[in-house]
């Protein structure tokens, strides 16, 4: 009794308010700066994850290409045999949409001016455009590739002035000749055996993409960095799986079920962080070995989206399954 | 006094440490939290592999001309396995003619630059009846030298040599032996009788075997290559026949009564299994090289046919009725234990097992055509390979179990025709008048 009422009067009261003050303040200020720490991740995970789903967004970028022609030439012309090496990067259209997004999902209007990139590179494909025609309707991609008819051209021309005013830009000259061998030889190889399988695949990729432009429709100028950075995912996807070289029969067949992720950084400019490293190995050194040269073909990757305010976007899980194989 | 302060500083202090520690552990996981991109669908489903034209010396065109053709034989020799994509030779942004063939002259960009993942560099140096070559398989991205040989040989000797380098290409990539020196045998028709001729792998350098203008069926080779075994009509009965390749050494011939047909090598012992009707009905007997009846395999009313070995020699798949429909079966050469394979259809023939022994090819019929289908030997995972191309038959593997030889009426008459073992690459192998059927590839 005696200790207690001691305690309380004297001006150990003080000192415990003290203390708590001091204390509550302390943590307070910790837990504010704890939120504030881990929640701009916390809430790009959460945004972002689910949208990986979304990945065939790939084809609703396609259209902007010619914007990003631009930027693309102002941005990396630096290393000229990566660029060779990323072959066909179709995908590279990703950057205009973080500087411009409200003019990427203008692409309408531009859709037919897709070509302009590689008209002549396709030619020697004329042969077969026929057949690819109802592919056309389908997929974007599809549709560039068998349209190497030189009538376009005079299109191409028309909308340049448009682009101008967007990006100054350089014309990259050397980038696209050198594409376009790559380009020639790739798709005419696989073109014919990989039609009728894609055909359905192509038919789904159109569903999601209608999917997808509906919602951006709806969101409209809203749009927030999220879904700029879910249409990078797409892009930086599409740029390797097209990279993406895999012997069949040394991966033991069509319904292997073999996996690798590989984690890299990727800059702001695009390129990646030389230190990628497998945050799981697949078990198939030949399988692994396959993922970082895709990888290493694809860089650089688009450059990161305007709205995108780190310096380095990552780590990022490249997640390497086969499983479009079947 | 003193000791509620103490616990009063204890207490907050370990709050506050408590609070910095899950900051710290919190913040590190929010780090940990990672985005994921799926790769799930590779563009090409080969290895791009770039060969340049070899370089040449002396600079002169018979030179140019040799090393050219050399070049378009090794091209060849590799894309036949499947395992590879050529890249075009218009997209290559250096001549070996002026670089150089050792990694220490080569720019590796310039060939990672056109996608190549592997590089093939020869050196051809033609002497007055000699060739020396040199040849190198890269690694385009590490740079580094994966297979590095030297030949010498006569001028026609440009296609051993390259085969010979493929053995060692394939061995070093996929760690299995390549097939480069296999041998296939087959029936044609093109003389207007069915005779039985050999030829390499890849159908070229065609050798007439039987020259009896009668029927000769179901070659087999045995597992040394030495000795080939077939069904012949000769005696105006089905016979079989075993003749040794070289043609040093005596042939034998098997007459029971009946027929004595489908004979298979047993894949390690100078043995073959065969169908011998001379119980009455077919049923499989297992010969020595000379004829002689080892024992018999079969016993059942129905009748059994086509033998296939698994390539430990343990088993033996092979047709039989015995259900009323033609069905394949696995015979257990030391349980005897006879076990079901196929279910599905009426009618699935021509079992080949293998040599890695885990799935059994065969042919089956679905609305009135033929198509090659293969399945684990348990009878799960059967996939059908061909489809909507006429009939297709007589399935058999290549040694390192990659590719499937067949025939098929595609075209109208029934040709030679080889596809990866999923069914992909198909193609014909070679173009002779008349029918050729019955394919079997040497070990």
């Amino acid at each position: 009794m005696y200790a207690a009422n001691d305690y309380l009067v004297r001006s150990d009261i003080k000192k415990l308010t003290w203390a708590l003050t001091l204390g509550s303040s302390a943590i307070g200020h910790l837990l504010f700066f704890a939120i504030i720490f881990f929640f701009p991740g916390l809430g790009q995970t959460n945004k972002e994850i689910p949208t990986i789903i979304d990945i065939d967004l790939v084809s609703v970028t396609e259209k902007e290409i010619p914007e990003y022609e631009a930027l693309d030439s102002d941005t990396d012309m630096v290393d000229i045999s990566d660029n060779e090496g990323t072959s066909e990067t179709y995908d590279q259209p990703v950057s205009a949409p973080m500087q411009q997004p409200k003019r990427v999902y203008e692409p309408k209007k531009f859709q037919p001016l897709a070509p302009i990139e590689q008209p002549k590179a396709y030619k020697p494909l004329k042969p077969n455009p026929e057949l690819i025609q109802p592919e056309k309707m389908i997929e974007p991609k599809q549709e560039r590739a068998h349209e190497p008819e030189p009538v376009q051209r005079p299109e191409v021309q028309e909308i340049k002035p448009i682009e101008k005013p967007k990006k100054p830009g350089k014309p990259k000259i050397k980038r696209s000749l050198k594409k376009k061998t790559l380009k020639k030889e790739k798709i005419a190889q696989n073109k014919k055996k990989r039609q009728l399988t894609d055909t359905f695949r192509q038919l789904q990729q159109k569903v999601r993409i209608d999917e997808a432009r509906k919602r951006i429709r709806q969101v409209g100028e809203k749009k927030s960095s999220v879904e700029l950075m879910d249409i990078y995912k797409a892009e930086v996807m599409s740029q390797i799986n097209k990279n993406w070289a895999v012997s069949v029969q040394m991966i033991g067949g069509y319904e292997t079920h073999l996996s690798a992720i590989l984690v890299i950084n990727i800059m702001r400019n695009g390129y990646i962080q030389p230190d990628m490293w497998f945050e799981k190995k697949s078990g198939n050194d030949y399988f692994d070995e396959c993922a970082i040269k895709a990888v290493k073909k694809s860089n650089p990757l688009p450059p990161l989206p305007g709205a995108y305010l780190r310096p380095v976007y990552g780590p990022v899980g490249l997640k390497f399954t086969p499983s479009g194989l079947k | 006094m003193r000791i509620p302060d103490l616990k009063i500083k204890h207490v907050s202090s370990i709050i506050v440490s408590l609070v910095l520690v899950s900051v710290c552990v919190f913040s590190a996981n929010a780090q940990r939290v990672i985005d994921y991109i799926d790769i799930s669908n590779p563009f090409l489903r080969k290895i791009p592999i770039a060969i340049p034209v070899f370089r040449y010396t002396p600079e002169t065109s018979p030179a140019e001309r040799i090393a050219r053709e050399m070049t378009q034989v090794l091209s060849q020799t590799l894309e036949f396995t499947g395992f590879f994509k050529m890249l075009n030779e218009k997209a290559f942004l250096e001549d070996l003619q002026k670089t150089g063939i050792t990694g220490s002259s080569l720019n590796f960009k310039n060939w990672t630059a056109i996608g190549a993942e592997l590089l093939v560099t020869g050196g051809i140096n033609v002497q007055n009846k000699l060739v020396v070559v040199e040849l190198r398989l890269f690694d385009t991205f590490s740079g580094r030298l994966l297979v590095g040989k030297k030949y010498k040989g006569w001028h026609n000797d440009i296609r051993k040599i390259v085969r010979r380098f493929c053995n060692e290409v394939i061995e070093r990539l996929t760690g299995n032996k390549g097939f480069f020196d296999s041998e296939i045998v087959f029936v044609s028709a093109h003389t207007g009788h069915k005779e039985i001729y050999t030829s390499d792998f890849d159908g070229y350098n065609v050798k007439q075997v039987t020259k009896n203008r009668s029927i000769n069926l179901a070659p087999s080779w045995s597992h040394d290559k030495e000795w080939l075994a077939y069904t012949s009509y000769a005696r105006n009965k089905p016979d079989l026949y075993i003749r040794h390749m070289a043609g040093k050494k005596r042939g034998f011939y098997v007459s029971f009564k009946g027929h004595n047909i489908t004979p298979a090598w047993h894949p390690k012992r100078m043995e073959f299994a065969a169908a011998l009707s001379k119980p009455g009905n077919s049923e499989l007997y297992l010969l020595t090289r000379t004829g002689k009846i080892i024992k018999r395999l079969t016993y059942d009313w129905g009748i059994d046919v086509s033998p296939s070995w698994s390539p430990d020699g343990k088993k033996i798949a092979f047709v039989s009725n015995r259900s009323g429909n033609a069905h394949i079966y696995i015979y257990e050469i030391d349980s005897g234990k006879i076990k079901r394979l196929t279910y599905e259809g009426k009618y699935n023939v021509s079992p080949s097992w293998s040599p890695k022994g885990d799935r059994v090819a065969f042919c089956g019929r679905k609305n009135d055509q033929f198509d090659i289908y293969v399945m684990n030997v348990d009878g799960s995972r059967k996939m059908q390979l061909t489809r909507n191309s006429g009939n297709n038959e007589s399935p058999c593997w290549s040694p390192d179990g990659n590719l499937i030889m067949f025939c098929s009426s595609r075209t109208g008459k029934s040709k030679i025709y080889v596809m990866t073992a999923y069914g992909t690459d198909q193609r014909q192998l070679f173009s002779l008048d008349g029918e050729q059927f019955d394919p079997n590839w040497s070990k």
